[in-house]
């Protein structure tokens, strides 16, 4: 058990390493740097620019420089919650933006709660509608409440977080008037952001709920159990539930990279100030320290979701235990 | 050895049976079954003849409609929906009827073509890491899981802003990040066959690896990738109207779906039309789409269950 954490934990950092690794090389190896779209600048003040930013060294040492600015060194929990918490509390330097006044790390501690609680609300959705839609569909197979909840599912499928998003805003914001458009500054102003974004994935939740727990009734456990006289509700809840959620446990760690995928999207349409729309402008305006720090976070938070799920799956299921 | 005709086991004749040549059972193919089977689900029925209308809308209506996709009329933008204009125009004055089949055309084309893609990737991969076996098979798989874990769609989003974007670079994104779901599919499915006899009989016939390889096992193969190719279609499809909405995708005058939503999705306030009408066909294609696939799982692999 201990040995398979350890092992997973190592994968993750190894993960993160290829990822931090690809991107830097991706975006310094491309043609053109931050400042050749701008209007022409004499040579030797673009080449002092470059210089500043040491755009001038070999690739490779730039890499260096940057591992070296961008690896966690000590680490103190005291300073978590000051303006700064990636450089206070963990030493990381991620490096200048071109585009902004700030450094990425201030860019990043601004963005990043948003697109936090956006994405936080968007899974609670997904999991609340999700789950009980799936669970309702396998108890009531075959009938009204299985099909309704199970067509709405597909659609919620098919329909694109790009195209539930303005259709949503277009009822609910331009038609009936009850929410803003878009901006993020009442409350209010979460819900349907949070409703675009977790819809998917709660479509995509309840399909998997729904043959989870599927296949759990049909064993025989559940057989001995009614057999036994167990209340169908305890069957249900305390028998079947933990079973038939495995797989939706599994499906956590993609649910979260589309989650994240989702937030560019959505945080464009409704302008959410988000990490999303950060990365994806920071990305057009080729603000290289910018794109590999938002790279970076998300390729923290994608391996920590997947070891979590990893982990939370052993306990659940004890069966895997014995695998390494 | 062969018993002669009308004689049982022990020598005795057997009474000739009225045995009619027409009604002896044909044996019928896979792929005979398979339609046999579908063609009894109305709903991927629908779905299969719903899909042939729109993709032969888009690739032959553009010639019938009296504008082009890219003729501006800057006199007449965003107009509603007019007996000139069946769906409006846009905001350049283009008519919107025409950009949405043309590019419903660049869509099932981007699907279709990057499926290929990511098929051709996926099924030599998978299949080459199954026969392979041994320490080769080990090191292409864990290295698929490893891709896995991966955030594809941002080093996707990288690629296309940082290359000058065309429409090959979209292909070869899309199809990198498909690949990995067919290969593990096609690596679990030849792993299985291989344990099988007739692969066993053909070794010992003396064939070589390829001949193996494409004559036996992938045919075998090739239900259950036809159903994931055509689940893989929408899923493609996906990533490029995603991909074109951030402006990332198809780019202009060349519309996409993507481009178009994104188009409407910025005019919602005022023009709506623009957004619902790009919106609905893009949806119920992919509708079509994923309920076909269903389909077409359950026809070619009526083992594996529903969900």
């Amino acid at each position: 058990m201990f040995r398979f954490i350890f092992n997973r934990i190592l994968q993750s950092v190894v993960v993160i390493f290829i990822v931090v690794t690809i991107t830097f090389f991706m975006v310094r190896l491309a043609p053109g740097d931050p400042f050749s779209s701008e209007r022409r600048i004499p040579d030797y003040i673009q080449q002092r620019i470059l210089e500043h930013y040491g755009l001038d060294r070999p690739a490779v040492e730039q890499y260096w420089r940057y591992l070296q600015g961008a690896a966690p060194k000590r680490f103190r929990p005291d300073k978590l919650f000051t303006e700064d918490p990636l450089l206070n509390a963990f030493g990381i330097d991620l490096g200048p933006s071109y585009t902004s006044a700030r450094t990425v790390n201030q860019i990043i501690a601004e963005t990043f709660p948003v697109s936090f609680e956006l994405g936080a609300w968007a899974l609670l959705i997904a999991i609340l509608f999700g789950v009980s839609a799936g669970m309702t569909a396998s108890v009531f197979r075959n009938t009204a409440l299985d099909y309704v909840p199970m067509s709405v599912a597909m659609a919620g499928i098919c329909l694109p977080t790009f195209v539930m998003g303005p259709i949503l805003a277009l009822i609910f914001g331009v038609w009936l008037g009850w929410f803003n458009v878009s901006g993020w500054f009442v409350p209010a102003d979460r819900v349907l952001p949070a409703v675009t974004l977790g819809l998917v994935y709660a479509a995509v939740i309840a399909r998997i709920t729904r043959g989870g727990m599927l296949e759990i009734l049909s064993q025989d456990f559940i057989r001995t159990a009614q057999a036994k006289g167990v209340p169908y509700g305890k069957i249900i809840f305390k028998h079947t539930l933990r079973g038939g959620l495995l797989p939706v446990v599994t499906y956590m760690g993609p649910a979260l990279a589309g989650v994240i995928s989702g937030s560019f999207v959505v945080e464009t349409i409704f302008q959410i100030p988000g990490l999303g729309r950060q990365f994806v402008q920071s990305a057009f305006n080729r603000d290289y320290f910018l794109v590999l720090g938002t790279v970076s976070v998300y390729a923290v938070l994608i391996t920590l979701a997947n070891l979590t799920v990893d982990i939370v799956q052993v306990i659940l299921n004890p069966r895997l235990r014995f695998e390494d | 050895m062969a018993f002669p005709k009308n004689l049982s086991p022990d020598g005795k004749r057997l009474p000739d049976l009225p045995i009619d040549p027409e009604q002896i059972e044909k044996g019928s193919s896979l792929w005979q079954d398979a339609w046999a089977r579908l063609r009894k689900n109305k709903l991927a029925l629908f779905s299969f003849w719903t899909l042939i209308v729109i993709a032969a809308l888009c690739f032959a209506g553009p010639v019938f409609t009296p504008y082009s996709y890219v003729e501006q009329d800057l006199e007449r933008t965003l107009q509603g929906p007019s007996w000139q204009h069946w769906f409006g125009t846009d905001d350049l004055g283009r008519d919107q009827l025409t950009r949405v089949l043309v590019g419903g055309r660049v869509s099932l084309t981007v699907g279709i073509i990057a499926t290929c893609v990511s098929l051709l990737i996926g099924v030599t991969y998978g299949a080459a890491a199954a026969y392979a076996g041994g320490k080769a098979e080990a090191v292409m798989m864990r290295s698929v899981d490893i891709l896995y874990a991966m955030p594809f769609t941002i080093f996707v989003i990288l690629l296309m802003t940082i290359f000058e974007r065309s429409l090959l670079l979209l292909f070869i994104a899309i199809g990198a990040v498909e690949w990995l779901t067919m290969a593990r599919i096609v690596h679990g499915q030849v792993k299985s066959l291989k344990e099988q006899e007739f692969i066993e009989a053909a070794v010992s016939l003396g064939y070589g690896t390829r001949r193996i390889l494409f004559r036996h096992l992938i045919p075998n193969v090739l239900g259950v990738v036809t159903v994931y190719a055509t689940l893989t279609v929408p899923s493609v499809m996906l990533l490029e109207s995603f991909l074109s909405f951030l402006g990332l995708g198809v780019q202009p005058p060349q519309p996409s779906w993507g481009s178009l939503i994104k188009l409407g999705a910025d005019n919602i306030q005022l023009y709506p039309h623009l957004l619902v009408i790009p919106a609905f066909f893009f949806s119920l294609t992919l509708f079509c789409l994923n309920f076909l696939g269903d389909g077409l799982r359950d026809a070619l692999d009526p083992k594996s269950s529903k969900d």
